[in-house]
């Protein structure tokens, strides 16, 4: 077995421990549980549980669409900060790059604050306090 | 071991590429389409970086970055356009939106 | 790296971004005037553009970025195009605001963020840009087609688009990962040399011919045709007008460079397929559009057939030809925005775009009946309106590659176009009203009308100046 393969084996241990682990349970539980009669009655909420009154695919707000939306594209953009930040330390020094890399990826932030000021004005990031007025 | 060469990324890439494109042809659910394209886009990005990765330079894996974030704004977009058309319609299913005919 | 090449463009995202934020923070219940405010702003980076400083001593003509931008006479030409397109359109969404629901200032903004996008397609010289300029122009078209989000139709127009838009780009992708793969390069100059030195692999054909397809969806080409009367009967009036004068011209501008630039040594091979493309778009467009009753529609029908005229131009392949295709797409603005006008002056008044609608507006406002006459005249290309001289340098063209099959198809295409376009004239003219009531048009509409309307009959009479510019454009893309 090639050495670049080897280093894989614990990961392939852990597999088949994860596996065999909750195998063995379900089969625990199959051989050694009670078996009886299933009225309907256990298929409700257990004491303290509330009964359901809807169903449970329930819509939800659209608020919570906007700010998954709004993370998603902020959070797309720190693809460009990577690589960036990795060049950064050595072309700063160089003055023919230096000037170049500072203002170009602040002109790339400034064009996201624009965006971010947007959103916080139109009240995107209210849960509810302040829009329903 | 099989080595991995440029064609096995080409397969898997022109596999998920026809898989995305079979989706968007016989789907019905504008969502589904709407994923299937997504899916289309990545298998580019699978290409683009075993080809930079075979031609020895990075030109392949800056664009995916670029792909990357389109993408995104793509979703963004896209979706809220779905929300709308399922807020107006209450179905996303592509074959009921015929309004417009000659 | 110049800044200083990309500085029309930073001034038009810049004042997108200011347009955007004046939404945001000024407490104005009528917001309308940021469109005048966008629209001013456009039209003083357009004066901008004419400053010695930008155009001369190497200044703004040149290429940088690793090669990946170019500027020179035809990437101008095209950016003042779009500035001139985009600043008409805003001062018609002004007159449209009544209708637009929701936010208004986002939509101007929008307006100026695509125009930043076709301005940046003006001057792509690699794949990536060309990927990076053609997303910009159609995301923002995505949320402008979708706009009115309470209208059926205009959800649905803009489901369409956006599902075989983010298809063609898919395609896009894909065929540039291609090229990208067996070329070892995105630039444009780093594949034509590749295709010069080598015979062109299979993967390579592919992808030249999936990024074709991406370009043939954005000008709305036969077999890329699906989306265009849908999208143009749903989507908002003014957003309509920006698809077929802007979009199409940054679909061109695009074509152009990847014909010409990237693709050269394949020329023989290309000029065959653009030729059917051409015919066929011809063909498909008018003879669709003979049937159609809603006039957004027709509108449609008839920028397929445009498309077609324009590829026809492409498909002569010589600076004649495209010279032809710049100036066409010119008259091709002020005629579009000028019959779109129309119609958004009467989005208000009648029930819809349907033609029988149309039926009278002569008597009802002598105005907008004269100047969709002006347009239908114009696309139709009767002389002396633009329509016609752009015609004529086509055919010149065509004639001068001696294309004889291509002169017969285009000459099938004009006549057949006469049919359907002095249908909506008949309509206006010799129709009896079935109301009577005066239809009021705003001030910034009627200003909008005669402006447009002055362009397409002066460019139409006094075609010297803007033939030549175009021609010189055209020499430096063809060396």
């Amino acid at each position: 077995m090639s050495p670049e393969f080897s280093q894989y084996i614990p990961i392939g241990m852990l597999i088949v421990i994860a596996i065999a682990f909750s195998a063995g349970l379900l089969v625990m539980s199959t051989l050694m549980g009670q078996k009886g009669r299933r009225p309907a009655i256990k298929d409700t909420a257990y004491e303290c549980g509330m009964l359901p009154i809807t169903p449970a695919h329930g819509r939800f707000s659209v608020k919570f669409y906007v700010v998954a939306m709004l993370f998603v594209l902020f959070d797309i953009e720190v693809v460009f900060l990577y690589p960036w930040a990795v060049v950064f330390k050595s072309l700063l020094k160089d003055p023919q790059t230096g000037p170049l890399i500072f203002t170009s990826m602040l002109t790339f932030i400034g064009i996201l604050f624009v965006g971010f000021i947007y959103a916080l004005k139109k009240g995107a990031f209210d849960w509810g306090t302040r829009a329903k007025q | 071991m099989i080595p991995v060469t440029l064609e096995h990324y080409l397969i898997v890439s022109g596999l998920l590429f026809s898989l995305g494109l079979a989706g968007v042809m016989t789907r019905r659910n504008a969502l589904v389409v709407f994923m299937s394209l997504e899916l289309m886009l990545n298998a580019s990005n699978l290409a683009l970086v075993a080809f930079s990765r075979f031609n020895g330079n990075l030109h392949g894996q800056v664009f995916v970055f670029f792909i990357i974030t389109v993408a995104a704004a793509e979703v963004a977009v896209g979706l809220a356009i779905i929300v709308a058309l399922f807020r107006r319609r209450q179905t996303v299913q592509v074959d009921e939106i015929t309004s417009m005919r000659l | 790296m110049n800044f200083s090449l990309l500085k029309l463009e930073m001034a038009t995202c810049g004042l997108a971004m200011l347009v955007l934020m004046l939404e945001v923070f000024v407490q104005r219940r009528d917001r309308r005037f940021l469109g005048y405010v966008g629209a001013a702003g456009l039209l003083a980076i357009l004066a901008w553009s004419y400053c010695p400083s930008v155009t001369a001593g190497g200044f703004t003509v040149g290429s940088g970025f690793g090669g990946m931008w170019v500027n020179d006479l035809m990437a101008l030409y095209f950016k003042r195009l779009f500035l001139v397109g985009t600043a008409l359109v805003l001062v018609m969404s002004v007159g449209f605001a009544r209708q637009l629901e929701g936010g208004v200032g986002e939509f101007f903004a929008l307006l100026m963020f695509a125009c930043t996008g076709m301005m940046l397609t003006a001057s792509v010289n690699d794949f990536l840009m060309l990927f990076v300029a053609l997303e910009t122009v159609t995301m923002s078209f995505y949320i402008l087609v979708a706009w009115l989000r309470r209208q059926q139709q205009s959800l649905e127009a803009g489901v369409k688009y956006l599902i075989l838009g983010a298809l063609a780009s898919a395609f896009l992708v894909y065929g540039i990962t291609f090229i990208y793969g067996t070329t070892g390069t995105t630039g444009f100059a780093g594949v034509a040399a590749f295709l010069k030195a080598n015979a062109a692999s299979a993967p390579l054909k592919i992808g030249l011919l999936l990024v074709l397809a991406g370009l043939g969806f954005k000008i709305a080409t036969v077999p890329f045709q699906a989306w265009v009367p849908d999208v143009y009967q749903g989507a908002p009036t003014p957003v309509t007008a920006f698809l077929a004068v802007g979009s199409k011209a940054a679909g061109f501008v695009l074509l152009l460079r990847v014909l010409f630039d990237a693709l050269l040594p394949l020329k023989p091979t290309w000029v065959l397929l653009i030729g059917a493309l051409a015919g066929l778009s011809v063909l498909y467009g008018n003879l669709a559009a003979m049937p159609q009753r809603n006039v957004k529609r027709l509108l449609g029908y008839s920028s397929i057939s445009h498309a077609g005229f324009l590829l026809l131009g492409v498909a002569a392949a010589d600076s004649f030809g495209v010279s032809a295709v710049l100036f066409y797409l010119f008259a091709y603005l002020f005629t579009n925005l000028c019959a779109f006008t129309v119609i958004s002056c009467l989005a208000g008044t009648l029930a819809d775009d349907e033609r029988e609608n149309y039926a009278g507006l002569a008597q009802r406002s002598p105005l907008l009946a004269a100047a969709m006459t002006v347009a239908l005249a114009s696309l139709a290309g009767v002389p002396p309106m633009a329509g016609f001289f752009a015609k004529f340098l086509i055919f010149a063209a065509i004639i001068g590659q001696a294309k004889w099959c291509l002169v017969i198809i285009g000459a099938i295409g004009v006549v057949v176009s006469l049919y359907y376009y002095l249908g909506v004239v008949k309509a206006m003219y010799w129709q009896e009203p079935r109301e009577t009531a005066a239809i009021p048009v705003s001030w910034p509409m009627k200003a909008l009308l005669w402006v447009t309307m002055l362009a397409v009959v002066g460019i139409g009479v006094f075609q010297g100046a803007l033939a030549q510019r175009a021609l010189e454009a055209a020499k430096e893309l063809i060396k």
